[in-house]
């Protein structure tokens, strides 16, 4: 068994024939492939440690979720075809249910 | 975890002294900023690639993280040569192994020709799942096994490729470089018998 070839067939420094050979060379030989679980589970590991960083700026950069209401939806609830805004949205009289769920949505 | 005690950067530092930060320590923060500053644009870059495919879509995700993941290991390893053009590197790695994913651009194994990083990842693990033997699930076993110290200087010298002299910086409490790399190498054959052991009790 050949830890340094190994490492250097996990990292892909080995290519060709070189790559080629050693990978029938091992497919055969149970202690090198304890070893190459060994280095793969290594890497494995180092990789799911960068993808919690890559997961982290995931959660951080996000996109804004759609609003359930839109701004014209709420107007037209709120106003009908009236388009008086100086007017407090909740001492308006309701109009839809648009409005209602809106007012009354937990933040 | 191993912790981050690199220098820390700038949020507004340029792509290219964000990548010397990692090239040169590893610099966890530098990466992060990275990431903070593509993430969304791979994401936006594969979506409209993909167009509607819905299919497609469903490896969007994984894909974006796998390029990351690429990078980091291109840089660490000192093959990354793109200098400032990350944003392009990523999207261009981010697509390929979309296409992977999806099997779309798959090669057969053990073809003998370059390959790229992430098809040996995944060529390696293929030779692996072929045993009827589950040396993964062996090696994920021994390597819970072993104290924290031997899994973070395993994980920073096979895998992030970092010198003992490094190593020693972060743990002082070795008191010499020669200790680290007899611990490193004690922790590996700890590792072995452990697998060993496990092996046994299957057979």
């Amino acid at each position: 068994m050949d830890t340094k070839k190994l490492q250097l067939l996990v990292d892909n420094e080995l290519s060709g024939k070189k790559r080629a050979d050693f990978i029938k060379e091992i497919k055969d030989d149970a202690k090198s492939k304890q070893e190459l679980a060994h280095l793969m589970k290594i890497k494995e590991i180092g990789r799911s440690e960068i993808r919690m960083i890559v997961n982290t700026s995931k959660s951080k950069t996000k996109a804004n979720p759609i609003a359930k209401y839109s701004l014209a939806s709420i107007r037209r609830a709120a106003f009908g075809n009236n388009q008086d805004s100086a007017v407090e949205l909740t001492n308006l009289p309701i109009k839809d249910s648009t409005l209602n769920d809106f007012l009354n949505e937990e933040d | 975890m191993i912790k981050d005690i690199m220098n820390k950067i700038r949020s507004d530092a340029t792509d290219l002294q964000l990548v010397e930060a990692v090239r040169k320590n590893n610099n966890k923060s530098a990466f992060g900023i990275i990431c903070n500053r593509y993430h969304e644009d791979v994401i936006n870059h594969l979506k409209a690639k993909t167009s509607n495919n819905l299919y497609l879509k469903s490896f969007i995700d994984d894909a974006a993280s796998e390029a990351f993941i690429i990078l980091w290991e291109s840089i660490i390893k000192g093959k990354y040569e793109e200098q400032g053009y990350v944003k392009a590197f990523l999207q261009k790695i981010a697509f390929r192994r979309l296409m992977k994913m999806s099997n779309q651009n798959t090669k057969p194994i053990g073809n003998g020709s370059e390959i790229n990083d992430d098809d040996n990842y995944d060529e390696l693990n293929e030779l692996l799942d072929e045993d009827p033997i589950n040396y993964k699930n062996i090696a994920d076993e021994a390597f819970k096994s072993l104290k924290q110290i031997c899994k973070e200087i395993i994980l920073l010298k096979y895998y992030e490729k970092i010198d003992d002299t490094v190593i020693f910086e972060k743990f002082p409490e070795l008191i010499s470089i020669r200790n680290v790399s007899k611990r490193r190498l004690k922790c590996m054959d700890k590792l072995r018998e452990k697998s060993n052991e496990i092996l046994k009790q299957i057979k």
